[in-house]
């Protein structure tokens, strides 16, 4: 993804590059935010039509044993399918349109997340949470702060670096880290099931 | 002088003794929070969200 961006959002001089930044960070926040919005209140409709107020006799299991399951994936310890859309912002958009436009587009579709590659599978224990939590304004908080957190790396490489040449060796020096990246997911899912789980058990 | 021969788990075994830890390490803290069930989800939305976030880095 990095190798992808870096291009978009760095416009190949110190100056240049903040407006695209600024538009990817700005969009990936404001698709975060209508993501989360709508899970959350599709959520809220589903749990009030079908079994009332019953977060933690039904949705804290759900997504206590779908924590689990997927914490085991990303251990390798069992594969999961991984349903996902593998469309990117077209190459010819890309051309034509101006860098802080494109930055934007990128920003809005990597924010919401539902239409790009899923690197973790801890997005999908993420947007089940956000539908569970069942509250628009909590719901769109999350997700944009998911957004953020996926914006911000690549903020911090194109601000930091002087010239494409050295933003794209940061990016590049990032993939040997994904082994770890996996497990630290793994753990996080795992602790979050078993809290969820509990929280079930002693909350019924 | 005798040589300390250090037993390697295998990696498989190590991943799930590492899962158990961190399970047991969320459960010990859903037992220590006075949240109600459903308070609790949010923070561990945020956790997801910021993990998930940092993650997609690492996308193709």
């Amino acid at each position: 993804m990095v190798g992808t961006i870096l291009p978009v959002v760095h416009g190949g001089s110190s100056r240049k590059h903040l407006g695209p930044v600024v538009a990817h960070a700005v969009g990936a926040v404001s698709g975060g935010v209508v993501v989360g919005a709508s899970l959350s209140l599709a959520g809220r409709w589903t749990q009030h039509s079908f079994w009332g107020a019953g977060l933690p006799s039904v949705g804290l299991p759900i997504l206590g044993a779908m924590a689990l399951l997927f914490a085991a994936d990303e251990a390798g310890l069992l594969r999961v399918p991984h349903p996902q859309l593998h469309r990117q912002v077209s190459q010819r958009r890309r051309r034509h349109a101006p860098p802080t436009v494109t930055a934007l587009r990128y920003g809005v579709e990597l924010g919401a997340g539902l239409t790009t590659f899923v690197p973790v599978t801890t997005f999908y224990v993420l947007l089940t949470a956000v539908f569970f939590v069942g509250d628009p304004v909590v719901g769109a908080g999350v997700m944009a702060g998911f957004a953020g957190a996926r914006a911000a790396p690549v903020a911090a490489i194109a601000i930091g670096s002087p010239d494409m040449a050295t933003a794209t060796r940061a990016g590049d020096s990032l993939l040997g880290w994904e082994p770890l990246v996996h497990l630290v997911n793994a753990l996080v899912l795992a602790g979050a099931s078993a809290y969820l789980l509990t929280s079930s058990a002693s909350n019924p | 002088m005798q040589s300390v021969r250090t037993t390697v788990l295998p990696s498989r075994l190590r991943r799930i003794l590492l899962l158990a830890v961190a399970g047991l390490g969320g459960s010990a803290v859903a037992l220590g929070t006075s949240e109600g069930a459903g308070g609790g989800l949010t923070p561990v939305a945020v956790v997801l969200a910021t993990i998930a976030g940092f993650s997609a880095l690492w996308s193709p």
